[in-house]
């Protein structure tokens, strides 16, 4: 039998179609949470068993694969979310104990197949574990998989390459990461500072070529974070001749970090620099790497017009010229109706609080 | 006769297109969310924000917290926001002239002490009383005020808000902890970006202890659960789709952020507006990115805030009309930007949707119902026709929410319990039938009252969290 439809009847049809078609979403949804649900159950009941194994495992010397052909290949994920946190926080020989139970067991080519398979979740947390157990194994593979087109996989297996300490791939993950919009600084920054400070020697020889701004900043912020001494003469040079903010303020962190004195004669020319964070940061840095030659430089910024700068060149002085701040006292309180001098106020104030 | 029947008919399939095209744009928006939602949380999922901010250049943010008469939740509020986590904040509390005593309970609990002060910036506001700081939480300030409102309140914070970012948040909100390092990561991505907003929750029926939520419920309220879905929709797939545009022209009062150099370029917020959290937005648009088209207002879908949900017709009838009067304040103050192809998309493509749906929608629904069951009585539409009507007004909408849930579901299942999930879907299902009819008659009757010159706030009273 053929039914007629005008074009109403059509519309009305097509949304109860689409109604349907949700209501079965929603179907699979319910069952999807009570998998879900189930699982978490397994799971928890797994860790019962498996936590006191864990620990006996590790202080006993029973052998790796003995303890993991007790567990289904099914549940070698639970296993594996169960020693995340551990293999994030131990190191030395726990570490090595429990990354045995990846590297040297059935685990291992578990988790390569899945880095093998086309499911961007699949590779991820292969990749993630694999990573996070220094699962040298999965490098090549993990190396072709920089390529990928799709960013979490690229993230995914960036990070367990640094994990790896793998540094001959770190420029091919600067390369291939401006390919993605949605791999950021911070994204880079996550997987740069995985690697050893080996990566600097790496890094400092690329510095003195690069052009780019934003690896320039990771890379200086990385200096910092290993505190890095080497790199402090070509920093110099780019802080002083760059023109992107973040650079030069990375830049001053550094030199406060390692305390290069050799920095204070171009921190005079930066301390009037257009960019009021920069001026603040210089001032920060002054604290650690200047002397009393910058009291009128430091006094200047006391006008200025932005409070952290002035904020700053108050602390500063405090720290840096000894019996300043009964001169900043009069100064504060000796012109009443001077803006700056307000804001001086305001900083004293601030300070007897805090102290 | 015959050309009376055309002209209802037409009329009664223009307003089955609207509703068609609105459900339309919606699916369209739901299907944008979804896919920007997966990409961001598969990108995010592995990275340890906290880590980050150990190493980069992380900038400074002011919590600013408007306060009227909060003298009931202040202090827990207060504990609670001082634990966030974040390297450097600053809280700053602006009490807008409480008449109750909101100022004697922080004097009592935070020991504030009075500082010398002065503004570092100018925007208008009434005049500050004095400035306190905390000596048992150095990053606390208390700036004392003449009421002005919120916009008022706020202007004076950032006055005296020492930080390069700015948080708006409303006094009762309840935050997740690490908002700010979410909300602050746009910021750090992209120097463009000025404003970002995050995913506002309803938070009757969890469990907050101190400030916190420790167990996400949902409220016996039918009301509270329809308003759940309500937010979801808003939220999850309006505002996520709007932001591919870069099209966001609302970021929820109970919880924004912005850079303050573009706040104070706009000269704040506008004080008296009924809609401020709207306004600003939309201003913020008009002035600052006509100047420069790189700038970004955004949007992150994580959940950031919780807020209370009104539980009685009363309140959320007020609700409803004072934000409709906000709408249409906003619109119209800025009407320049309607179908203003200097404004980019924003001009051409999302303040006319506003404009028509959001203003207008009302309006057009309102008459539309009408009109649709006097045509049907009279027998000026068919059956086939009135099938069809209906089923796109409601159904249609049906379909809207439960994606909405789904989306949830499948990104953040903030929900754990399975019959939290079903009552979910029940009231995707149920809102459809009379409450949604419902929201739409009172912003009608906001807008009403709007043109008619009763554009007053409006009091809202909340029943405060239990705990």
């Amino acid at each position: 039998m053929f039914i007629h439809l005008d074009i109403f009847g059509f519309l009305a049809l097509t949304i109860f179609s689409l109604l349907t078609l949700v209501y079965l979403l929603v179907v699979q949804v319910v069952l999807l949470r009570l998998l879900h649900g189930y699982r978490a159950k397994q799971k928890q009941k797994f860790i019962a068993v498996w936590e006191e194994r864990v620990f006996n495992y590790l202080e006993n010397n029973e052998k790796p694969e003995l303890l993991i052909k007790k567990i289904q290949r099914r549940k070698y994920r639970y296993l594996l979310h169960y020693l995340r946190e551990f293999l994030l926080m131990l190191k030395g020989d726990d570490f090595d104990r429990l990354s045995a139970l990846i590297n040297q067991t059935k685990i291992q080519p578990f988790l390569i197949s899945r880095l093998k398979s086309g499911s961007p979740r699949k590779i991820n947390e292969a990749a993630y574990f694999l990573g996070l157990a220094k699962s040298g194994a999965a490098r090549n593979i993990l190396r072709k998989k920089l390529r990928s087109q799709n960013a979490s996989v690229f993230l995914s297996s960036a990070l367990a390459l640094a994990r790896l300490n793998d540094i001959e791939v770190v420029f091919e993950i600067f390369r291939n990461a401006y390919r993605f919009k949605f791999v950021s600084k911070d994204s880079l920054l996550v997987i740069m500072s995985e690697f050893s400070s080996d990566i600097c020697e790496v890094l400092l020889q690329n510095l003195k070529k690069e052009k780019n701004a934003l690896i320039q900043s990771i890379t200086i912020t990385l200096f910092r974070h290993f505190k890095y001494y080497p790199a402090g003469e070509i920093v110099l040079k780019i802080a002083v001749y760059s023109q992107n903010k973040e650079v030069t303020i990375e830049s001053i962190k550094y030199f406060t970090s390692i305390e290069f004195l050799k920095a204070a004669n171009a921190l005079r020319a930066l301390i009037n620099s257009p960019k009021a964070e920069i001026r603040a940061e210089v001032l920060k840095a002054l604290a650690v790497l200047g002397d009393s030659s910058f009291e009128q430089r430091i006094w200047d910024r006391m006008y200025d017009s932005e409070y952290e700068v002035q904020y700053n060149a108050v602390t500063t002085l405090m720290i840096l010229i000894p019996g300043s701040e009964e001169k900043i006292s009069q100064f504060a309180y000796g012109n009443l109706k001077d803006r700056a001098a307000a804001i001086v106020r305001m900083v004293l104030s601030e300070r007897s609080i805090k102290s | 006769m015959e050309i009376i029947s055309y002209i209802v008919w037409g009329f009664n399939a223009l307003i089955l297109f609207y509703f068609l095209l609105i459900c339309s744009i919606y699916i369209i928006l739901n299907i944008v969310a979804f896919f920007k939602m997966i990409r961001y949380n598969r990108t995010i999922k592995y990275l340890d924000l906290k880590r980050v901010f150990k190493l980069t250049n992380y900038k400074a943010i002011s919590v600013i917290v408007p306060a009227y008469n909060e003298e009931n939740g202040i202090v827990e509020s207060l504990k609670s926001l001082l634990q966030l986590e974040y390297p450097d904040f600053q809280l700053v509390v602006v009490n807008d002239g409480s008449t109750d005593n909101t100022l004697q309970k922080l004097f009592e609990n935070f020991s504030i002490r009075q500082v010398s002060f002065t503004p570092f910036y100018k925007l208008k506001s009434q005049q500050i009383r004095s400035v306190y700081m905390s000596s048992e939480y150095p990053n606390l300030i208390v700036i004392d005020k003449v009421n002005g409102g919120k916009a008022d309140a706020i202007n004076a914070g950032i006055n005296l808000a020492k930080s390069p970012l700015i948080a708006v948040i409303d006094a009762d909100s309840v935050l997740e902890r690490d908002c700010l390092l979410k909300i602050v990561r746009p910021f750090m991505e992209d120097e463009n970006v000025i404003a970002v907003g995050g995913t506002i929750r309803i938070a009757n029926g969890s469990n907050i202890l101190h400030g916190n939520i420790v167990d996400v419920g949902l409220s016996k309220s039918w009301l509270a659960r329809f308003q759940v879905v309500e937010y979801l929709r808003a939220f999850l797939f309006g505002r996520n789709g709007f932001d591919v545009l870069n099209g966001i022209l609302i970021i929820s009062g109970a919880f924004s952020c912005f850079s303050r150099d573009a706040l104070i370029k706009i000269d704040g917020y506008r004080a008296g507006c009924i809609g401020e959290d709207m306004e600003i937005i939309v201003r913020m648009h008009r002035k600052l990115r006509k100047e420069n088209p790189k700038l970004r207002i955004t949007f992150i879908p994580d959940p950031v805030c919780w807020t209370e949900a009104p539980e009685t017709f009363k309140v959320l009838r007020s609700q409803r009309m004072r934000w409709q009067k906000g709408t249409v304040d906003s619109i119209l103050l800025h009407k320049k930007l309607f179908m203003n192809p200097a404004y980019g998309w924003i001009g051409m493509l999302v303040f006319p949707y506003f404009a028509l749906f959001e203003m207008l929608g009302p309006v057009i629904e309102i008459f539309g119902y009408f009109f649709f069951i006097i045509s049907f009585s009279f027998g000026f539409v068919t059956l086939s026709f009135a099938v069809a009507f209906l089923t796109t007004a409601i159904l249609y909408g049906v379909v809207l929410s439960v994606l909405s849930v789904i989306l949830e579901e499948l990104s953040f299942q903030r929900y754990p319990k399975l019959s939290q999930l079903l009552t979910l879907m029940a009231a995707a299902f149920l809102e459809n039938f009379g409450y949604r009819q419902l929201t739409t008659w009172w912003r009608f009757r906001g807008m009403f009252e709007y043109f008619t010159g009763k554009r007053h706030w409006g009091q809202m009273e909340k029943k405060g969290f239990a705990k």
